[in-house]
């Protein structure tokens, strides 16, 4: 045993003196190739090691969700207090405060010092989200407020509006926002995403190569930015709600509706060579099993008989799932929508993690309907309905798959709304794209029940103590970068904090999340 | 009195199931936990110096054209179309639309933008006096922006109401 232990240590230690080499490469090389030198050292560390599993959920609200009625201040409104300044900004898309759920805030909570001093208001969630509120009163959610997209810090309006620090480009822009959001480099065209990154290195420390038979990348919601990555090692996978993406043409005509893609051209004994859809299925994956001179038949080849073989992988998750004994649709009941199914399959594929065989997985789903600039009382409340159900759904399957604790969900969106409506008309008012808004990160693991970052001043214009970006629109200049966010949610991960350097290089311009109290960030244990 | 057949046998089966229970519950959780985070830098890198807007402006061809802008001999859609094109020009020289609301991209088009070009006249009188500019009944654009060379131009049209049925849009 005393040899063992000094093993470790001498492990250990070769470990340090890597990484410290690893971090040395970083200001030299190029961001792509200080990763591939760390993914490659880290995969030379890594061996011999296995570890527990550990999820984290990307949950992208696409659109920009108006986050300003997600989370509210509910006293009283006296003049000046943070209620008078909510309904006087938000006007006709205020939330009447006693239809608001309470939120049961500590009195140590940091979350109104940078703004508001050292009074803590009271707070309250949207009405139509009591599942949320129920899993942030127990302790099992938190919100991190007023994070946005960041080159450098925006210590002020003032120094918004001079133009003396260096902004994200195209600002307020879908596109522009929804990538910067996932790839946390603003001030660099885009080359791939935070969740891309991490996903390059942790593959490397912590997924057996011999074990993992999926990629540790997987997208409910098609191809997106934030699991692209810079190596190619870790390709994203895209998953329907419904299952894997299967080859068109093989299901049987008359049985179209079943969970079967293949059941035209294959039983159980092998292809149906008796039917053409066999015959074909045959040829083809023949075809593709040939060996090509020309570099982008053979690469094309090898794609599709990965996809082949994933599927395979994702239907033995499946099966594995379906015999966890949870019952997932029972669960899901109350959230039968888009996000439901796509948690759904999301905690399906966890209850059949080691068919995957992977110790790290990141996944990424994805709802629309968030650029509310008309009827957003109307339309925020079905979007919230939506979230908050799916949510409690998905909490309620990890705890029945006992794996609430290995599991970390978080929300992102292209940017907050104005925090002022653009009609006064409450039936068709809406509001428009802006900048800093508030997520909500839930798990074992997170130190939920609070508020973590710094909940805005909710004063518009040029009054005194706002934040608002230039116009009079309640554009809250953030107080926390995504790069901020996105680092503690990695290190939860096991990424050291070298890696952390390499996966988001913007990260020295701001406070360090870990270590400055201030910066209020402390949300996962 | 229970009497244990062979002993050491059955011992030798306990000390070989407890190894074996041990070795199994090790190598499926080997991993010690990771290190506490060390501090990222001693510092926090600065932002750098942004060079100030320039104090000449350049006056642009497309400044002609915008005069063009709400003439009662013209259509509301040729008012569209030349917003669209100074647009274009923007995203020519900047490589992207000029950002924020209403009064904002009217002043980068006017003149404050890091090249001091000037798209559109800063008397124009399609401009008006909180710096927005207006359709020819009088309502300020709203533009969406979709992507950075992506922009959606609405005008709320002749009830002046935005999203109704009367409203203008060209998107490009």
């Amino acid at each position: 045993m005393a040899m063992k232990s000094r093993d470790k240590e001498h492990r250990r230690s070769r470990r340090d003196f890597l990484r410290q080499s690893a971090c040395a490469s970083l200001g030299v090389t190029g961001l792509v190739n200080a990763l591939a030198q760390m993914r490659l050292m880290t995969a030379a560390m890594a061996q011999g090691e296995g570890t527990g599993y550990k999820a984290l959920v990307c949950l992208f609200l696409n659109g920009g969700h108006d986050s300003n009625n997600l989370i509210l201040p509910i006293d009283v409104a006296s003049p000046g207090n943070l209620r008078s300044d909510y309904q006087n900004g938000r006007g006709v898309l205020s939330i009447p405060r006693e239809t608001a759920i309470p939120l049961n805030l500590p009195t140590t909570t940091r979350a109104f010092n940078r703004h508001h001093g050292s009074e803590i208001p009271a707070m309250g969630v949207h009405p139509s989200a009591p599942e949320l509120a129920n899993l942030f009163n127990t302790g099992k959610a938190a919100f991190v407020c007023n994070v946005g997209t960041l080159a450098y810090p925006v210590p002020s309006r003032s120094a918004y509006t001079s133009g003396s620090v260096p902004l994200p480009p195209q600002l307020y822009s879908h596109s522009d926002q929804q990538t910067q959001w996932q790839s946390s480099i603003p001030d660099r065209p885009f080359a791939s995403g935070w969740g891309g990154r991490a996903a390059d290195l942790l593959h490397a420390s912590y997924n057996s190569s011999a074990a993992s038979k999926v990629s540790m990348s997987i997208s409910l919601a098609g191809i997106n930015s934030f699991q692209v990555g810079t190596g190619g090692d870790v390709v994203q996978y895209v998953v329907r709600s419904t299952g894997t993406v299967p080859l068109s043409g093989f299901n049987s005509v008359s049985d179209s509706t079943d969970n079967n893609p293949y059941d035209g051209a294959l039983d159980p004994n092998g292809y149906r060579i008796d039917r053409d859809q066999g015959k074909r299925l045959k040829a083809f994956e023949d075809i593709m099993r040939l060996t090509h001179a020309n570099l982008h038949e053979e690469e094309y080849n090898r794609i599709v008989r990965r996809a082949r073989a994933t599927e395979a992988t994702i239907g033995t998750a499946l099966t594995a799932s379906a015999t966890s004994g949870v019952d997932f649709n029972t669960i899901f009941a109350n959230a039968n929508h888009s996000l439901g199914d796509q948690l759904k399959m999301i905690a399906k594929l966890i209850a059949g993690r080691s068919a995957l065989g992977n110790n790290r997985q990141i996944f990424f789903c994805q709802v629309g309907g968030y650029d509310t600039h008309q009827t957003l009382l109307s339309s925020h409340a079905n979007l919230v309905e939506e979230l908050s159900s799916g949510l409690g759904a998905f909490h309620d399957a990890l705890q029945a798959l006992g794996m609430w604790n290995d599991v970390v969900t978080f929300t992102a969106s292209d940017f907050n709304r104005t925090f002022t409506p653009n009609s006064t008309d409450p039936a068709r008012a809406g509001s428009d794209h802006a900048w800093g808004g508030h997520t909500i990160v839930m798990g074992g693991a997170v130190n939920g029940g609070d508020l973590y970052g710094h909940f805005p001043s909710l004063k518009t214009g040029a009054a005194t103590g706002s934040i608002d970006a230039g116009s009079t629109r309640g554009r809250w200049i953030p107080d926390v970068a995504v790069d901020q966010y996105a680092a503690v949610l990695t290190s939860w991960m096991g990424a050291g904090s070298n890696e952390i350097q390499a996966i988001f290089p913007n990260l020295p311009r701001f406070d360090d999340p870990f270590q400055t109290t201030s910066a209020n960030l402390a949300f996962i244990s | 009195m229970v009497r244990i057949p062979y002993p050491k046998t059955t011992l030798a089966i306990l000390f070989a199931a407890l190894c074996l229970t041990l070795f199994l519950t090790q190598s499926r959780n080997p991993q010690p936990p990771p290190p506490a985070p060390q501090p990222l830098t001693a510092t926090r890198i600065p932002p750098p110096e942004v060079a100030p807007l320039p104090k000449t402006l350049t006056r642009l061809p497309s400044a002609d054209l915008a005069a063009q802008l709400n003439n009662p001999d013209e259509s509301p859609e040729e008012d569209l179309a030349i917003i669209d094109l100074l647009l274009t020009e923007y995203r020519r020289h900047f490589n992207g639309n000029p950002v924020g609301e209403n009064e904002e991209i009217t002043a980068a088009l006017t003149g404050k933008n890091p090249k001091g070009l000037t798209y559109l006249p800063a008397n124009s009188t399609a401009i008006d006096p909180q710096g927005r500019l207006t359709d020819r009944w009088g309502s300020p654009y709203f533009f969406h922006a979709i992507a950075a060379n992506r922009m959606q131009i609405t005008s709320p049209g002749p009830d002046r109401q935005p999203h109704t049925k009367d409203d203008l849009t060209l998107e490009r």
